[in-house]
């Protein structure tokens, strides 16, 4: 066996070494005469040590038990246990919790919500006979359909027309607007015939 | 956790709280204060202790730092360097063998001063509390290997301190 480091001659010295271990160190120091030597130095050091601590501690004056605890500063803390304990204990989280809540009101209240961007629509929406909801696009296709419909209803109903025709008819003027000039030629010969006849 | 059990602990540790305070603060007011102040913090905070430690380990935990805090504060303030005054003087002892333990006695605060701090810590823990190894790791959050590491290093010191001296070869062994 290899000699003891002075590390685990310290371990021996204090107890803190395994019993399987104190065995071997034993056996060791037994035959090795340096071994030996170092571990009286070492005993040395501690006993040393040792003395000159309890001296050091037998020099010390110790304040009276009563001097140290009996103070007004910490009386009330040994008397009794405070009835408001747990208000002490839930106090900070209390506070935290109320003062994440008034930020966030102060948040909802102040902070502006973001405007509603309004954009005309590019469809129109009305309700047919049927009560159903119909969205259409209005693109060129749609106009072209809907003004010959509603040219086709001009000229299909009579009472429409002739109220068209002399001018009693109060959307006259949109109408005409509406109409291409084909039409308006078309109008001026239907009107031209009525007068014939 | 009850007042009575905590007063009782308070009671049996004060003095190795005030005398932990005397050797890291080197003075005696200071320590008084400190002492003072940690049992204060103990009583204040005895509702934040968790059972995962124990209730010793815990105050010792709570000394140590309000120990460095207070020293971290007062660092101007005067050392105890009533070394001499302070040497008790056993009157049933030779003048010879007083003179020569004060000499050791001066000589052992030089060389704890001489310290790291860690090192110190665990010293003073060891010696001057009685703390056993696994104590100190406990309370110093440690693992045994670096507690018995910084204690060993400390003691090197120590005996080279005393060789230096020649202070080792005039005591006997017992």
């Amino acid at each position: 066996m290899k000699c003891i480091t002075d590390k685990k001659l310290l371990d021996y010295l204090n107890g803190e070494v395994k019993s399987k271990q104190k065995g071997k160190i034993a056996r060791h120091i037994n035959k090795c005469e340096t071994c030996q030597r170092r571990l009286n130095e070492w005993k040395n050091v501690l006993n040393i040590t040792e003395d000159l601590v309890q001296t050091d501690k037998d020099s010390i004056k110790f304040p009276q038990f009563d001097t140290i605890i009996n103070k007004p500063q910490i009386e009330p803390f040994i008397s009794e246990e405070s009835s408001f304990s747990w208000l002490k204990y839930w106090l900070k989280p209390a506070i935290a919790t109320a003062a994440v809540a008034v930020l966030v009101l102060f948040a909802i209240i102040f902070v502006p919500l973001k405007e509603k961007v309004s954009v005309n629509p590019d469809y129109v929406v009305f309700e047919n006979e049927y009560k159903y909801t119909e969205a259409h696009l209005i693109d060129d296709e749609y106009i072209i359909a809907f003004e010959q419909s509603m040219l086709k209803e001009i000229y299909q109903d009579e009472e429409l027309r002739n109220k068209i025709l002399y001018g009693t008819w109060e959307y006259l003027y949109d109408i005409i607007d509406l109409l291409s000039d084909e039409d308006i030629k078309f109008f001026e010969n239907e009107i031209n015939k009525t007068k014939t006849t | 956790m009850e007042r009575s059990e905590l007063n009782l602990l308070i009671q049996k540790n004060y003095k190795k709280i005030f005398l932990l305070s005397v050797k890291m603060l080197k003075n005696y007011e200071d320590a008084e204060d400190a002492t003072q102040e940690i049992f204060m913090k103990v009583y204040q905070n005895i509702d934040k202790f968790k059972q995962e430690s124990k209730l010793f380990t815990w105050l010792y935990r709570i000394a140590l730092n309000h120990i460095y805090n207070f020293s971290n504060k007062k660092r101007n303030v005067k050392n105890l360097n009533e070394k001499n005054q302070n040497f008790y003087i056993r009157t049933n002892e030779t003048p010879e063998k007083v003179l020569y333990e004060k000499e050791l006695y001066n000589k052992l605060n030089e060389i704890i001063e001489e310290l790291s701090p860690k090192q110190k810590e665990v010293f003073l823990l060891r010696y001057y509390n009685g703390l056993k190894f696994d104590e100190i790791a406990k309370i110093l959050k440690k693992s045994l290997g670096t507690i018995k590491s910084n204690y060993f290093f400390a003691m090197q010191k120590i005996k080279k301190e005393l060789e230096k001296e020649q202070l080792l070869e005039t005591k006997e062994v017992s």
